[in-house]
C-alpha cells in the first residue's frame, strides 16, 4: 500500500522513456500508454477502500532521509480518488481521440506524443502526491512543457501561436511560483509542507514576517491561477484548448488545469492554513474572481463562432465555479468544488471528443454555422454532445446538476452572491449550448454531399463511457460527495 | 528601513532584477527578448537563494579534512535548489528557443504581437 503512489510515478516515468526507444512502432506505443494508464488507475483504485476503512493518510519517505531533510509523498482518500479520476479521463481521452491523433500528428511523431502524455501523467501524479513544495515546482515545469508539447504536436500556424502564448504565460507564472518559494524559504527555512505549516503558523501568531508570507501567498495564487486559467488570467486557454488535437484538448481542460487547482488547494489548506488565508484576504479575492469567471466565461462563449473555442471558453466558466467553491473557505464548499472538478473532468473531455467527431463530420470546419445536421451524420458524437450539454446546463439526472446542487447548498449560508451567479451562469450556458444542439440535430438539405463516417469502436466506447460516468455521477453523486467530505477532513 | 535595504543588498538586487525580468517578459514584443527576460527572472531567484544560503566566513558544504561540524559550512539546501532551478531553466529555455525557431520559419519575424494582430485582422482566427 505504501508504495503505490511511488510505483505509479516510476511506471509512468519508465513508460515515457520506453516510448521514445520504441522507434516507429506507434501501435505498440498506444497499447503501452493504455496499459500504463489502466495499471495506474487500478493501483489508485486499490488505495480507495483501504483509506475508507482506515481513514487517515500515509506519509511515504523517499530515500531514507527523515523529515525536515528528506523528500516525502503524502496521500489519503482524496489523493487516491483524484489519481483514479485523472487516469481514467486520460485513458478515455486517448481512446476517443485516436483517429484525430492519426490525422493531426505526423506519423513519425506518434511515439513522442505518447511519451509526452506519460510525462504529463507523471507530473500530475507527482503534483497530487507530493509533500514538498520545491518538488511541486519542478513537476509544475514538467507539466507545463509536456502540455505545451501536446498542443504543439499538431503542427499548424494557429497551434504555434497558441503554444507560444501558453508557454510565455505559464513560464512567467512559474517564475512567480519560484520566487514565492524563495520568499517562504527565506522566512521559514523549510520546504516540506508540514514543517512549513508549523513554521508559518508560529510566525503569523507572533506577528513577525507577516508581509513576506502574504506576498508569497498572493504570488502563489496568481501563479497557479494563470496556469489553471482563473478568470482574468484565462486568455491563453481558448487558443490552446481550441486549436489542439481532440485528445489534447480533452486532456488539457479535463485534467491538466485541475492538477494546478489541487496543488493550490493543498497550498491553502496544508501550507498556510485556511484561517490565515482568510485573514490575508486572498480567499475573498479568489471567491470574487471565481464569480467573475462564472459570468464572463459564459459571456465570452456566447460570442464565439468556433465550436472548440466555445467549449474552451465554457471551461473558463466552470473553473470559475471551482474557484468560487474554494473561495467559500469551508470544508463543505471545498468538497462541492472538488465534486464539480470531478464532474467537469468527465464532462469536458466528452464535449471535446464529441466536438472532434462533429468537426470531422462537417468537412473539418470548426465553425458552428457549418455544422447543420452533423449530429445526425455522426450519431455517437451527436449523442455525446447532447449528454455533455445537458450536464453543463444542469439538467437533473446528469452530473452537472448534482454538482450545482452541492455548490448551492454549501454556499447557502454565505450570502446570495454565489447563488445568483450560479443561476445566471446556468442560464448563459443554456444560451450558447442549446443553439448548437438544435443545429447539429437539424435536418439538412445537403446531407447527401457528406460521406458517411465509419463508426469507430474506440470512439463509441469512449463517448459511452464518459456519458455513463456522467449519469452515474448525477444519480449517485451523494456517494462520491460522502468520500470527498471524508477526504477533505484529513487534507 | 533604509538601513535594512542597504544591509540586504543582495536581496534588493535580486528583487530589482526579478522586476526587470518580469517587465521584459510582459512588455517586449520580440520573442528572443522575452526569453532573455525569463532567464533574468530565474537568475534573480537564484541570486536570492544563493544569498540566503551564504553565511559569512564559512566554507562551501563539501566535507574537507574529515571535518563534520556543521557550523563550519554554509547552508547547502539553497545551493541544491539553485542547481535544480538551473536545470529547469535550461530545459525551459531550450524548449522556448526551439519554438522561436519554428515561429521564425513560419512567419519570418520574431515579433509576437505583429503576427497575432495581423491574423486577427484577417479573420484567420476563425478558420
Amino acid at each position: 500500500m505504501n508504495n503505490i503512489p511511488f510505483i505509479s510515478i516510476i511506471i509512468s516515468m519508465i513508460a515515457s522513456i520506453a516510448m521514445l526507444l520504441l522507434g516507429k512502432k506507434s501501435k505498440t506505443a498506444l497499447t503501452l500508454a493504455k496499459g500504463v494508464l489502466l495499471v495506474v488507475a487500478l493501483l489508485s483504485l486499490l488505495l480507495i477502500p483501504y483509506f475508507i476503512s482506515t481513514g487517515g493518510s500515509i506519509t511515504y519517505m523517499l530515500g531514507h532521509y527523515p523529515a525536515p531533510w528528506g523528500n516525502e509523498l503524502r496521500f489519503g482518500l482524496l489523493e487516491s480518488l483524484l489519481a483514479f479520476v485523472f487516469c481514467t479521463v486520460l485513458l478515455l481521452a486517448i481512446i476517443g481521440g485516436k483517429n484525430d491523433i492519426i490525422e493531426d500528428v505526423q506519423s513519425r511523431k506518434h511515439n513522442q506524443y505518447f511519451a509526452l502524455l506519460m510525462l504529463l501523467l507523471l507530473s500530475l501524479l507527482a503534483l497530487i502526491y507530493t509533500n514538498d513544495i520545491f518538488t511541486a515546482y519542478v513537476f509544475i515545469e514538467i507539466n507545463t512543457l509536456a502540455s505545451c508539447g501536446i498542443v504543439m504536436v499538431k503542427e499548424s500556424g494557429e497551434t504555434l501561436r497558441a503554444t507560444i502564448k501558453y508557454l510565455f504565460m505559464s513560464l512567467m507564472a512559474s517564475g512567480l511560483f519560484l520566487i514565492s518559494i524563495a520568499l517562504l524559504y527565506s522566512v521559514t527555512g523549510q520546504l516540506l509542507i508540514p514543517s512549513l505549516f508549523a513554521s508559518i503558523t508560529n510566525l503569523l501568531a507572533s506577528g513577525t514576517y507577516r508581509w513576506p508570507i502574504v506576498v508569497a501567498c498572493t504570488l502563489m495564487t496568481i501563479s497557479l491561477g494563470v496556469k489553471s486559467a482563473m478568470f482574468p488570467f484565462h486568455t491563453w486557454l481558448p487558443d490552446a484548448h481550441g486549436t489542439a488535437t481532440t485528445s489534447s484538448s480533452s486532456i488539457l481542460s479535463g485534467v491538466v488545469v485541475k492538477g494546478y487547482i489541487i496543488l493550490l488547494i493543498k497550498i491553502y489548506y496544508r501550507v498556510f492554513g485556511i484561517e490565515n488565508i482568510r485573514q490575508m484576504g486572498v480567499l475573498q479575492a479568489v471567491f470574487w474572481l471565481g464569480i467573475a469567471g462564472m459570468i464572463f466565461g459564459s459571456i465570452f462563449a456566447i460570442r464565439e463562432k468556433n465550436l472548440k473555442r466555445m467549449v474552451a471558453y465554457s471551461s473558463v466558466a466552470q473553473i470559475g465555479y471551482i474557484y468560487a467553491g474554494i473561495g467559500l473557505g469551508t470544508y463543505a464548499g471545498l468538497a462541492a468544488a472538488l465534486f464539480h472538478m470531478i464532474v467537469h473532468a468527465y464532462t469536458k473531455p466528452l464535449l471535446f471528443t464529441s466536438a472532434g467527431g462533429l468537426i470531422a463530420a462537417s468537412k473539418h470546419s470548426k465553425l458552428i454555422a457549418n455544422m447543420t445536421g452533423a449530429g445526425r451524420r455522426n450519431l455517437p458524437a451527436g449523442i455525446g454532445f447532447l449528454i455533455g450539454t445537458l450536464s453543463m446546463v444542469g439538467v437533473p439526472l446528469f452530473g452537472g446538476f448534482a454538482s450545482k446542487v452541492y455548490l448551492a447548498t454549501s454556499a447557502s449560508e454565505t450570502g446570495y452572491a454565489f447563488l445568483i451567479a450560479l443561476a445566471l451562469s446556468s442560464f448563459l450556458n443554456a444560451i450558447y449550448y442549446l443553439p448548437v444542439l438544435f443545429r447539429i440535430f437539424a435536418r439538412s438539405d445537403a446531407d447527401e454531399e457528406y460521406e458517411k463516417e465509419e463508426a469507430d469502436f474506440g470512439y463509441v466506447m469512449s463517448i459511452s463511457c464518459f456519458s455513463i460516468i456522467n449519469i452515474l455521477l448525477g444519480v449517485g453523486g451523494i456517494y462520491i460527495m460522502h468520500l470527498l467530505n471524508q477526504g477533505v477532513q484529513i487534507l | 528601513m533604509m538601513l535594512n535595504l542597504f544591509h540586504n543588498y543582495y536581496e534588493v538586487a535580486a528583487v530589482i532584477l526579478f522586476s526587470i525580468g518580469l517587465l521584459t517578459v510582459l512588455l517586449q514584443r520580440n520573442l528572443i527578448k522575452k526569453i532573455i527576460g525569463l532567464n533574468i527572472m530565474d537568475t534573480s531567484v537564484f541570486l536570492f537563494l544563493a544569498a540566503k544560503g551564504y553565511i559569512a566566513g564559512r566554507m562551501s558544504p563539501i566535507i574537507k579534512d574529515g571535518m563534520t561540524d556543521a557550523s563550519k559550512y554554509i547552508n547547502p539546501i539553497p545551493s541544491g535548489l539553485v542547481l535544480t532551478g538551473i536545470v529547469v531553466a535550461v530545459s525551459v529555455t531550450a524548449f522556448s528557443l526551439s519554438l522561436t525557431l519554428r515561429w521564425y520559419q513560419q512567419y519570418k519575424t520574431l515579433d509576437l504581437d505583429g503576427v497575432v494582430l495581423k491574423n486577427v485582422w484577417r479573420g484567420e482566427k476563425y478558420e
